[in-house]
Order: C-alpha cells, then structure tokens, then sequence
C-alpha cells in the first residue's frame, strides 16, 4: 500500500481524469436515479459528500444488464455462429465506496473459476477502480460484517480517504492503480505517512454490528428445513434485491432473431423468479417463495463461502433500502442463528 | 480468451423417433478440426441449441467409444426441443460441451454391473453401456434392467432386442402395469418391484441408475435394502441449466453446482445434499 | 372504540380467521413490514401508522395460498379496501373468505416522509365496506375527486414527440426487477405474459424498447382494474412514474364509461359489462 496526498479537490481529479485516455464512468443522478454511468463533465458527478450511494451498483458496467454473447445468421440451411469482441477499452470508476469495489473482488471468482468468461474478465483488466471512503454509512450499512470498513482498500485499485483535516488522501494498493496514478498530476508523487482514520472510526459506530458469520454459517450448515424460513413467505418475489446487489451475478440465456439473422444475449436473472429453476417437465426444485428466499440468503453466506471462501454479499445495504416488504438480510441472518439482529 | 457462449455447429446426420414424443439426433461436428479433437466421458452433457429458440441441455447417450459421430435424444417438451424438433437431416444445430463430470467408470473394472433405466433415463446410461459393452472384457457380469410406462414408451428399441439378444448381458425389460401390449414378452411391474424379483447380488457389484425422480426414490430404497451401500450406487441428476459453465447460477443444489459438480454423483454424495432438485 | 390489536387478538382467540394480517414496525425508521398474526399474542405486534404505505391486499391473491377453509383477516386502509373490491370482482376470493379490519387512515408516507401520490386526492377515510373498524370513525373531509388525474393535465399537455422522448427517457432506466408487478395486487396472472415464451410476447431484455412494450402492456392490462394504490410505483427503485400510466387509463375509463374501480365488490367490472347506450356503433 502506497499512500500519496492528493492536490486540489475530489473534483479536480475527476476532470484530471476526464482528460486522460481513459472513459470515466461516475455516480450521477441523471433522471431522478443516481447510478454509475459514463461522464463528460466533472460537474455532472455526484459528492461523495452528499451522497451515501447509488441506488444502482457499477456492477452493470462490468457485468451489463444485456449483452450479445454471439451471432448467428442462416443462409438456407447453413448455419454460421460469429464470434463477439469485447473491446479492449481502458475505463476508470470513480466514486465507487468500499462495498462496492469490495463486491467485484467476490465476483471476480465466479467469472474466472473453470471457465473465464471473457466478456467480464476483459472488461474488469481494463478497469480501474478508485474508491471514495464513506464518512456517514446510513442504518442500512453493514460493510464491518465481511472484513470491509468505510475506509477499506479491499478491491480498489485506488482508495480516496481524508485526514482529520479534510485533506484527501490516494491509497494504492494495486499496480494498475499504480499505473493510474502516475499519469494523475494532482497526486504528488512523494509517499506519505497514514493519515489515521479518525473520521472513519466516528463513522463505524453508526452502522450495523458485525454479524457473527461463523455462527450463521453453521446455523446454515444444519437449518435447511427450518421453520424461519416461513418468515419469507411475505416475499413478493422481485428481483429487487438481486438486480440492485453489487455481487448478484446470475443470468439468463436469451436468443434474439429477426429473419435469419440473430444474436444470443446474457440477460441479468434473480433466484427470486419462480422460472428460475422450473424444470421443462413441469417440476421446480424450488416451487414456493420462502424455497427461494433461502437460496438468496445461502447462496450469500454458505454456498458462495464453501466454494469461494468469500461471502457474496458485502453489506451495501441497497437491498434492506429498497425492499418494498423490508426484508432485511440482516436481520434474517442473525435471526437464523437464534441471535438478535443489533440494528 | 476464448468466448466460453460460442458453440460449435454440429450437423444432424441422422434423425430417429424413439417414442411419440421423444427423438434421437445423431450429429457430427461441422468443423473436422473439432471433430478430430473432441472427446468426452459418458455420462457428460451439452447445451444443444436452435438458433433464434435457445439452448437446452442435455446428456450424450452416444458413447466415447464411437468418435465419429455424437447422439443425444430428447423429449419434446418445451420452445427448444419443439424446435429441435422440428429439424431435418442435414440442418444444422449449436454444440457447447462437453460439460460436468462423468460416470466413475474406472471404478467399475472387474465388477459386475446393474443398470437400471426408466424411461428417457437410459439415455445417460446408454453412453455408459455402449462404452462398457465396447470394453467387455473389463468387465464381469452386465445387468440390464429398462423400464418405461408402456411399450411405446420404451426407447432406443432396437437396441433392446440386440442386447436381449447377447448372452454376455442378463437383459431384463419391463412395463408399468397397464402399459403392456398382446405382443409383449417382458415383464409387467414398476421398475422398483422387478429388480427386488431379480435381486442381484452388491458383491463386487455398482449399480447405475436413471429415470424419473419417483423411481430413482424407490430403485435407491430397493438396493439398499439388498445390501448396496450408498457409495455403490451411481445416478446422474438433472436441474434446469442455462449456461453449463458454473455461472448462471440456477443448477445449484447447496453449493453443489449440478453442471461443474455433477451431473453424476453417487448416493453417498446424494444423501449429503439438501433437499433442493 | 377498539383497537387493532384486541380486535385481531378476538379473532384469533375465537378461531373465526386463521390468521390477521398487518403491519408491523420495520428494520428501518418509516419503514414497515407485513405480519401474519397466526396467534392471539402475535395480534399484540400488530401496529397502524402513517408509514403503513403497503397494500396488504396482495397476499389475498392465490399465489400466496392465504385462504384456506377459514377466513383471513386483513388490515386495510380505504384504497386497499378497494383492491379486496376488484379481487372479489374478479372471482380471486368472495367476500366471506376475507374479515377486513378497516384503519381510519388520513395519507401515508414512505420512509423518507414523502406523502403518497394517492393520497393527495383521497377523501375517504374508512373503506366504504369493512367489518371491524380500528379507532374511531373519523370527520368526513371534502376533496375534489377529479384531483386524482391532476398529474395527467401537465403530461397531457405535451405533443406526442415530447410525450415520448419524456416516456424513452422513463423506460430506459428500467432493470425488468419486476418489482412493479411483484407490488401489484392485481397483477395476479398464474402466467405473466413476460414469461410466456412460445411464442415470446415480449423480449426480456432491458434495451428501451423491451421495456417499454412491458410497461405499456401491463398498463393496458391493468385498464379498468387498477384503484392507483400506487404500489407499483412505490416498489420502482429506478423511480420510473408508472402511476402516470395507470392513471392514464383510468382517466380514460372514467371519462368513457364513468366507471372507478374498485368502488364496490358487486359491480361489474367494466371490460365485463354491456349497455345498449354504449355509444361506439361495433359493440351494439
């Protein structure tokens, strides 16, 4: 880790980065919905003063909504299948907070075990992430859970932190954010001692306790057929929560045709559709709502750890915000061990 | 990095109609480069796609053994296999695989082998009968047993006779009750109850088996209670799968993904699982 | 006077329903979250407050599987009483399997304290039909009714160009979560057409114009049928004004045929009905 003081204001490095060769993509509030989206002025970006998160993660910039995996034309009965570039385009993320940049971490090993699949893993080489610690997480927050904190490095290439006396602060703690930084003039170039993290402590202590994960996942170890699971039955089954979670990463397979000539896309799917796992013959593994709320909440503590040893979820919160019935995965997870959930 | 979506273009040489519903294609790669270099295990799967419907996945019931072509037969069921089915002789199909693990058959050497099959469930274990029967001599005693709910409802038909026919196989086949024919020479009863009548013997023995849930269920009951232990008995499972590559995430039963992990598992490894397929 | 709380506790004391359902304080300030009351001690969590945005009625639909022989009792406002009114209209439940517990309701808010659309032009207080009032009868307030569609006049007012450059700019944030028909109490398809693939009706992907075919035909499909409980909106995280639409169409209908869903369980629902005064000339 190489910490670096940073001229100027968050700002300026914004529009220093405007005038590199990268595509910056910022939080932005652009039709009354804050995202991540591509940016052509420092103007249009959001404070990370004024602005806890995004309701929309930046996972859709690695991993998007929609995306063509192939193409296929018929001429008479031949058949040809075409291969899609993904570009090999330099971009950076600014603004991310430390949930967020944590979460591709997580996802990374979905994408890169057994089979790569190119069209993340290209896009995630040529993406520099710079993150934005937080100084006021709200009551949804509970980033502390998974070894994260308002001011974790964990997954940036580039974390923005600020001193007790507000000057701001680069943490490196990759080669490519290395790489970042030297063509940034506002970084001086000259190491610094760590600033302490005196503004982000006072922040820790508004959030959520951590949960204890062991003891949750031993309770998941053995409570499969438990009664709590019952409790999800108030779930309406949206995919909310799946499509505003930085970690979700499940999708559909879709074939798009117009005469002979067609693409095969990737689209975005959530564990909460019943047709998710509906079986051609009619049966579904997972056939009632509570069934597939608690393959959410496993796959996040149990599953994804067996297998990955990283949880898949990074305490965000977005899906406590924005549940329309307030299922909280907070509360279920300390609930399903039998202990209170300290909110 | 090679696009892990693409498939290859296999050509449907050969078109059989197994039952009323179900079809077998045989096919061979489009490209002879692939066709040279592809290999697979039985037991093994692939995404078989209609461009324009989409992909769907099934096992290959042709076996390693036979490299120049590939079959595999389905049921018509949904928009994919309408299509599939829908296809002629000659036209052209998309290939991924092959995906997920494979019937443990270096385990099964000098053993005596007990397959039991329901329905469209023989397919997966044709792949591993025709691999075995290609290699006889590494084997002991071969048990055959195929069931289905009627005699229409049997697949791969002449393969039946001809295996009814060796001496080195003992060949049972059945019907469900009320599904037999005047012409009908086999035996009358549920999968289940035919093999408690031929209790075979678990020394030295594996059974594999695949069928409709409700007869693996009852076929597992049925072995143990003739003395198999769960780690003698092979089945191979289905879960809706889109992808096949460990990633789209909906196969999965606990963090076991059925496409990486599987499809094949023994019931040890079966009895560990949640309830979740 | 009773309060909720004692009067789901009699019910469930009694056996006359096999379960309340209601409100309870939620995991964040403002929020709240539905309880199943199956027991006369979990009657005492039930609570009534101005954050009790949700309409409960869409657990009465059958993919929820509530009713069974007993009744279920369900708290509701004055709109989500009329929900239970066109379900019951459309043959999902009869009035007898469901106890509504009306709450006098003055306008709801959402956690971050922002009053509901719906309620800016809501008189009613109480539900016009109920069995058990919770609190007492509150003074009837005077409110132009034709308010409702006062949103509709700035949009209405808009060239067809304008109207869908600001309808593409809508639809383009949409993710299809769902959440909007999820929300929905009468968005109770066994089949949605969004799933239906054979032939597929709609692409399931989030480009604009997939999106928009999906917005416009739940719109039209909930024509006649939607009260504006406004939960689809609500539920929209990408804070899409799906409201408009709905109130769109029931602009339409009103206008057309003077008919307001939902203001009563016995009348026929207006896609159903026939008169011979109707005065487009193919339909007598």
């Amino acid at each position: 880790m190489k910490i670096f003081k940073i001229t100027g204001t968050y700002k300026d490095l914004v529009e220093t980065l405007l005038s590199l060769d990268y595509k910056v993509i910022a939080p932005v509030n652009r039709n009354k919905l804050t995202r991540f989206d591509f940016i052509n002025s420092a103007d249009e970006v959001l404070s990370p003063d004024e602005v806890l998160n995004t309701v929309r993660p930046a996972k859709e910039h690695l991993f998007p909504m929609t995306e063509t995996v192939a193409r296929f034309s018929y001429e008479g009965k031949k058949l040809r299948i075409g291969d899609v570039e993904v570009p090999e385009e330099k971009s950076v993320i600014i603004g991310l907070r430390p949930c967020d940049a944590a979460a591709f971490d997580a996802i990374d090993k979905i994408f890169s075990y057994v089979y790569q699949d190119k069209f993340y893993l290209t896009r995630r080489n040529n993406t520099t992430l710079i993150s934005v610690a937080c100084e006021h997480p709200d009551n949804a927050c509970f980033c502390t859970s998974f070894g994260i904190s308002p001011d974790s490095a964990k997954g940036s290439d580039i974390l923005l932190k600020k001193s007790k006396d507000s000057s701001l602060f680069a943490f490196i703690s990759t080669e490519r954010g290395e790489d970042l930084a030297r063509t940034i003039n506002n970084i001086i170039p000259e190491e610094q001692p760590d600033p302490g993290r005196d503004l982000y402590e006072a922040a820790e202590k508004n959030m959520r306790a951590p949960l204890d994960l062991p003891k949750i996942k031993e309770a998941l170890n053995t409570n499969f057929e438990s009664e709590y699971w019952n409790e999800f039955s108030r779930c309406l089954g949206c995919g909310s929560c799946a499509y505003l979670c930085p970690t979700c990463h499940c999708f559909d397979i879709v074939d798009e045709v117009r005469y002979d000539k067609g693409i095969r896309k990737k689209n975005w799917d959530a564990c909460q559709f019943p047709l998710f796992t509906l079986h051609a013959s009619g049966h579904n593994p997972r056939d009632a709502q509570n069934k597939r709320y608690r393959q959410r909440l496993m796959h996040k503590f149990k599953y994804y750890h067996d297998r990955f040893d990283t949880h898949l979820c990074t305490g965000c919160g977005r899906c406590i915000r924005e549940c329309p019935v307030n299922i909280d995965i907070y509360e279920a997870a300390a609930e399903l061990c039998g202990c209170e959930a300290n909110i | 990095m090679e696009n892990i979506y693409k498939p290859f273009t296999a050509i449907i040489d050969e078109i059989r109609w197994e039952t009323a519903d179900t079809k077998t294609f045989k096919l061979h790669f489009d490209d002879p480069k692939i066709a040279e270099a592809f290999t697979f295990k039985a037991g093994q799967f692939g995404e078989y796609s209609v461009f324009g419907e989409g992909e769907s996945t099934f096992c290959i019931a042709s076996s390693p053994t036979r490299k120049e072509y590939i079959e595999c037969s389905f049921k018509v069921v949904g928009k994919v296999t309408n299509a599939l089915r829908s296809l002629e002789v000659g036209d052209t199909i998309g290939f991924r695989g092959p995906y997920g693990n494979h019937f443990p058959i270096e385990n099964m050497y000098g053993k005596n082998l007990i397959f039991i099959g329901g329905g469209i469930g023989l397919a997966p274990l044709r792949s591993l009968i025709w691999n075995v029967l290609d290699l006889r001599e590494m084997f002991n005693d071969i048990t055959i047993l195929v069931g289905a709910r009627s005699v229409n409802d049997l697949v791969y038909k002449d393969e039946l006779t001809g295996w009814e026919n060796r001496s080195d196989i003992n060949f049972i086949k059945t019907v469900d009750p009320g599904g037999e024919t005047k012409e009908w020479n086999g035996k009358v009863g549920f999968v289940p109850t035919v093999l408690k009548e031929i209790a075979v013997s678990p020394m030295n023995a594996v059974a594999i088996t695949c069928g409709p849930p409700i007869m693996i269920k009852y076929v597992l009951l049925e072995l143990e209670k003739m003395g198999f232990s769960p780690s003698q008995i092979v089945t191979t499972l289905e879960n809706r799968m889109k992808c096949g590559l460990g990633k789209c995430g909906r196969c999965n039963i606990g963090s076991t993904y059925v496409c990486i992990d599987g499809p094949v598992f023994t019931a040890e490894e079966l009895n560990k699982l949640p309830i979740d397929y | 006077m009773e309060t909720l709380q004692n009067i789901a506790q009699g019910l469930l004391e009694r056996g006359d329903v096999s379960m309340v359902i209601g409100y309870t304080p939620g995991t964040i300030p403002g929020k709240t979250k539905t309880i199943f009351a199956r027991t006369p001690e979990a009657a005492q969590k039930l609570t009534f407050n101005e954050n009790c945005v949700n309409n409960l009625s869409i657990y009465l639909t059958r993919q929820y599987g509530n009713i069974g022989e007993k009744p279920v009792a369900l708290v509701v406002k004055a709109c989500d009483a009329r929900t239970v009114n066109v379900l019951i209209q459309e043959n999902q439940l009869k009035r007898e399997q469901v106890y509504l517990i009306a709450v006098p309701c003055n306008g709801v808010k959402d956690e971050h304290g922002v009053e509901q659309g719906k309620c800016k032009s809501c008189a009613q207080r109480v539900p016009k039909d109920y069995d058990a009032l919770a609190g007492e009868t509150p003074a009837p307030v005077e409110i132009d009714p034709t308010l409702r569609f006062k949103a509709l006049e700035q949009f209405d007012a808009m060239s067809p160009d304008e109207r869908w450059e600001f309808w593409m700019k809508e639809f383009e944030k949409c993710v299809k979560c769902y959440a909007c028909r999820q929300a929905c109490p009468l968005c109770y398809c066994e089949r949605c057409i969004t799933d239906k693939t054979t032939p597929r009706w709609i692409e399931p992907d989030t480009s604009t114009a997939a999106n928009l075919s999906w917005h416009i035909t739940r719109a039209f499909h909930l024509a006649g049928r939607c009260i504006g409980c406004g939960e689809c909106e609500r539920a929209c995280h990408q804070n899409i004004p799906l409201g408009l639409l709905n109130r769109k169409m029931a602009k339409e209908v009103f206008d057309n045929f003077g008919y307001r869903a939902g203001e009563s369980a016995e009348a026929k629902p207006v896609f159903a009905d026939f008169r011979y005064d109707d005065k487009e000339e193919f339909i007598r």
